[in-house]
């Protein structure tokens, strides 16, 4: 069952002369439980691509199914609730609130939901153990390392447990230690039966994943999936079945 | 949801603590104005109305110059404090109130100017010719001594207020003397200490002294001018029209020109109420200018500051903010700046508070209502200035507000 189904999806930005096409006619379908990398050149509409699945901007065009609903119906604060309860984001700038501590930015999806002071805490807490902040709780962002500042907005993607967890270039600004750790956690996330999304420019973070698209001037270049055997050369089979 | 955006909105205040403070301070200085300006007026009427009840319920008094009127259903208007600054009644008046019935005492208030002096000391005080029955007809009391004394009129006799007696006497001063316009004055009474304290329609008598109507008539080369006739009555029931005679009679005696006032206590409460609650007004109203101000600033302030944070509402959308969240969230910094700012500005008011009630004597009054009332209109300005600001962030698209820096 498809989880996330885009078709013939078109995003223009500005009117007339100005406009730019971000994304062209893009049809995609996401089962439940993939793991699917999306690479390409800048502008190429990777972001766009990730921001109209994340409900974060509408498609000028075309369908968006998510678990089997139609989006576009879907308006204000629904799609509030839609992104808080399905989706988790993670961004290559962190994106952490610089003026509360780390627990307290990774609860705050939690304060939109209307829970309790203590339940959001709670739970909070717990998260940042899993990913090995523990001990920093109550550090503010400033005062973290990219890597663990990152791991923070992982915990705080995770708070709501969604089924979609959407990455854009979450390893970008850290270097290959605190990158491993960020792609052990999205892999961590994934064995659980989550499906994850992610951006990259890297080649080797992206054979980490099912299945990389390639994305050039709005449109989908290629979709292969990922075969991963230890050892051997690398053999990517289409999404028809062909063998290269 | 809310504690969680008041906790925010103090946070960001003490992230930014200079900001913060600027954009307080005019609502600051216009809250503390319109306190001070409230407290002080009140107390203005506070003090009045402590002085007049030190008179009693059953004191009439007859003002010179027309400073209020009446309506056809007897009720006063028309409330003109100017015209009483020159002395208007007569001998014959003062004679004329006494003979009305009902009226059991009265006295006359002749103002004398001259200096009162002990020695190289000077006073400063008013000097007032009367009666024998003025202690009487004001309801005031003789602490030493006695009062003046018709037989002893030409024997220059003098009754000193409670502050003279202790700026001149350290409080005492029976048998001692004084000089007054350069003659010797014996003191033979020291009066209690009044509730007068010179404000509202009747001298300090606690700073004025007291001499006969002949020395008076001495000290002002023959002949005296009376500003202000009371009187006492026994027939509390009919004053009205024991008011009402009075006045027939005087406006006979001054030829229809109706150039005096008379009125009973409750009247007279009435008078300066008027008076107060205009004075309050227009005074009230420069700080009603300062606070539209206030909300100004803090609207303006808070545009930039939602500016500044573009980012954070496009990271807050992102996981899960609605735009109702975000715009309750900056409506409520706007608020709890606007209410700490009237908090601080209460405290200004209450330390200048102090000061006025140090320097004049009036002490500043303060109600629960007008704190309440001043925490409301702290809201609401608040609530007012920061919405169109809190609208602003609130509709901010949030893959475009990632972007900013």
């Amino acid at each position: 069952m498809s989880v996330i189904s885009l078709q013939d999806v078109t995003k223009i930005f500005g009117k007339g002369e100005a406009s730019t096409m971000a994304l062209d006619d893009v049809s995609l379908d996401v089962d439940k439980g993939e793991f699917v990398a999306i690479m390409g050149p800048s502008g190429s509409g990777k972001s766009t691509l990730m921001n109209v699945i994340g409900l974060l901007d509408r498609p000028t065009a075309g369908e968006y199914l998510l678990d089997g609903e139609d989006t576009s119906k879907v308006k204000g604060k629904a799609r509030a609730r839609i992104r808080r309860e399905k989706i988790g984001f993670i961004f290559q700038s962190f994106n952490l609130l610089s003026r509360i501590s780390a627990v307290e930015n990774v609860s705050l999806p939690l304060v939109y939901k209307g829970a309790s002071h203590v339940e959001r805490l709670e739970k909070a807490a717990k998260l940042m153990e899993h990913v090995g902040l523990g001990d920093r709780q109550y550090y503010m962002p400033n005062q973290l390392s990219g890597g663990q500042a990152q791991r923070v907005a992982v915990a705080r993607a995770l708070i709501n447990e969604p089924s979609i967890v959407l990455a854009d270039e979450p390893t970008g600004n850290l270097d290959s230690v605190a990158s491993d750790n960020i792609m052990q956690l999205l892999k961590e996330i994934h064995n659980e039966g989550n499906t994850i999304i992610m951006i990259t420019h890297n080649p080797d973070l992206a054979k980490q994943s099912d299945r990389i698209i390639t994305m050039v001037d709005g449109r989908i270049d290629s979709d292969k999936k990922v075969t991963k055997k230890p050892g051997s050369k690398l053999k990517a089979k289409s999404k028809k079945g062909r063998t290269k | 949801m809310l504690w969680v955006n008041i906790k925010l909105a103090l946070a960001s205040l003490k992230s930014a603590k200079l900001r913060s403070f600027l954009t307080m301070v005019a609502v600051i200085i216009g809250v503390a104005a319109f306190t001070i300006i409230t407290t002080t007026v009140e107390g203005l009427r506070a003090s009045f109305a402590e002085q007049i009840n030190s008179y009693g319920g059953n004191l009439i008094a007859v003002n010179s110059g027309k400073i209020f009127d009446r309506d056809e259903s007897g009720d006063i208007t028309d409330i003109n404090f100017a015209a009483g600054l020159t002395p208007t009644l007569t001998e014959q008046d003062f004679l004329d109130v006494v003979d009305t019935e009902g009226i059991v005492v009265a006295a006359p208030m002749s103002p004398v100017s001259g200096i009162v002096r002990r020695g190289e000391t000077e006073t400063g005080s008013l000097i007032i010719a009367t009666n024998q029955n003025w202690a009487e007809a004001l309801n005031q009391k003789v602490k030493d001594g006695v009062f003046l004394r018709d037989e002893d009129g030409d024997k220059k006799t003098v009754v000193v207020g409670a502050d003279v007696s202790s700026d001149l006497f350290g409080g005492g001063g029976l048998g001692s003397t004084l000089t007054i316009g350069g003659q010797s004055f014996v003191v033979v009474g020291v009066l209690s200490k009044s509730e007068s304290s010179g404000l509202g329609l009747g001298p300090d008598l606690n700073n004025a002294v007291f001499i006969s109507l002949e020395s008076g008539k001495e000290l002002s080369g023959g002949s005296l001018l009376i500003s202000e006739i009371d009187a006492q009555t026994a027939d509390p029931e009919n004053i009205q029209s024991i008011v009402g005679t009075i006045e027939q009679k005087l406006l006979e005696n001054h030829s229809g020109e109706q150039n005096f006032a008379v009125a009973t206590q409750e009247e007279l409460t009435k008078v300066f109420n008027g008076f107060i609650d205009i004075l309050k007004l227009a005074s009230q109203a420069i700080s009603y200018i300062m606070l539209f101000v206030g909300g100004i600033v803090i609207l303006l302030i808070m545009l930039i500051t939602v500016g500044e944070r573009t980012r954070e509402i496009g990271i807050r959308k992102s996981i899960g903010a609605t735009s109702s969240n975000i715009m309750t969230q900056f409506l409520t910094e706007s608020v709890v700046i606007t209410l700490i700012g009237s908090l601080i500005g209460l405290a200004v008011a209450y330390l200048v508070g102090l000061l006025v009630a140090a320097q004049t004597g009036i002490t500043p009054v303060y109600s629960a209502i007008t704190l309440v009332l001043i925490v409301v209109i702290g809201t609401i300005i608040g609530g007012l200035a920061g919405l169109y600001p809190a609208y602003q962030a609130a509709k901010k698209d949030p893959v475009e507000a990632l972007r900013h820096s």
